[in-house]
């Protein structure tokens, strides 16, 4: 318990203070709740926490979502261009040698690892609402990837990403790293204050 | 946290007005396990916690409430409390919501609600 207590506490210090993260977590605590009441409090909190955020100002979230969202997209070409690059001019006879796997794989790596910078980014200019930033990011991001659904990328036939479940875990693993990023600006913050 | 304007407050919600009942009968030992005691033994109904703290940052962003934090406490795993007391616009608030009621009630008899 004490160690989920710790863990429920980090988590709320990423939507609200410190000081109160820590009295909301020492009432549930006190109250002795059972797992599936304590983290289902914990997940209403932090939801509810988030949408205030998010709906006192939407139409600054909705900037923020663009702003991640061409950020987002600047990296995918980023990352498309160095991938030519590398294997056109610096290991071009790796080229035939390359399984469809390996090039899918490589690409969702960094595709996470660009998610985390969009994350840290998106948090430096969202002010202390980092959460709702990403939650709004999300929010577009899910848009837009639904809207594609019906006309999707030509994906590889056969591999575990090609399927429904296996894009929505790629979808939300790299939401994930998106949350961690804006997560890391906010720990920083926390400890300047 | 910035507080709301009086005019950006709005009618004050049900369960808002029962939180800050709940509060006023605690006196100086309001936080958030009493008040959610006070909340079921005087409504018969249980709130969620999530709901609870929600509403109470809510109401304090509004400058209906103030908290201030106690001291740590073992039984908490050396968390403090977090104890909240209503202002003079949150007592002004209720009571305009209690007048909306009254006047509502008026001239009906309703069975079982003596005051009507």
């Amino acid at each position: 318990m004490r160690n989920a207590a710790a863990l429920a506490e980090w988590i709320l210090s990423l939507v609200t203070s410190r000081e109160r993260a820590a009295a909301t977590i020492g009432d549930l605590v006190e109250e002795e709740a059972r797992p599936f009441a304590f983290w289902g409090s914990i997940a209403w909190t932090a939801f509810s926490l988030i949408w205030r955020d998010f709906s006192v100002a939407p139409l600054g979230m909705f900037g923020l979502a663009l702003y991640g969202f061409v950020i987002t997209i600047l990296f995918s070409a980023f990352q498309g261009v160095a991938a030519a690059l590398l294997i056109v001019y610096v290991f071009p006879g790796a080229l035939p040698a390359l399984s469809m796997n390996r090039v899918v794989g490589t690409s969702l790596v960094l595709g996470w690892a660009g998610s985390f910078i969009t994350g840290v980014l998106l948090a430096h200019r969202a002010g202390d609402r980092e959460m709702a930033g990403c939650f709004a990011v999300l929010i577009l991001d899910a848009v837009v990837t639904v809207a594609m659904a019906g006309n999707p990328p030509a994906a590889p036939v056969g591999g575990w990403y090609s399927g429904t479940l296996g894009s929505a875990f790629v979808f939300l693993l790299g939401q994930m790293f998106l949350v961690a990023g804006a997560a890391c600006v906010r720990r920083r913050r926390l400890r300047r204050a | 946290m910035h507080m709301a304007h009086e005019s950006q407050r709005g009618p004050l919600g049900e369960f808002e007005q029962v939180v800050i009942l709940a509060i006023m009968r605690l006196k100086d030992n309001a936080y958030g396990v009493t008040i959610r005691t006070e909340i079921a033994a005087r409504t018969d109904r249980r709130p969620t916690a999530g709901a609870l703290f929600t509403t109470l940052d809510r109401l304090e962003d509004k400058g209906l409430l103030t908290s201030q934090f106690g001291d740590p406490t073992p039984r908490r795993g050396g968390r403090a409390k977090r104890y909240f007391s209503v202002t003079a616009a949150g007592v002004a608030a209720v009571v305009r919501a209690q007048r909306s009621y009254q006047r509502l009630l008026k001239g009906l008899r309703l069975p079982e609600v003596v005051d009507a």
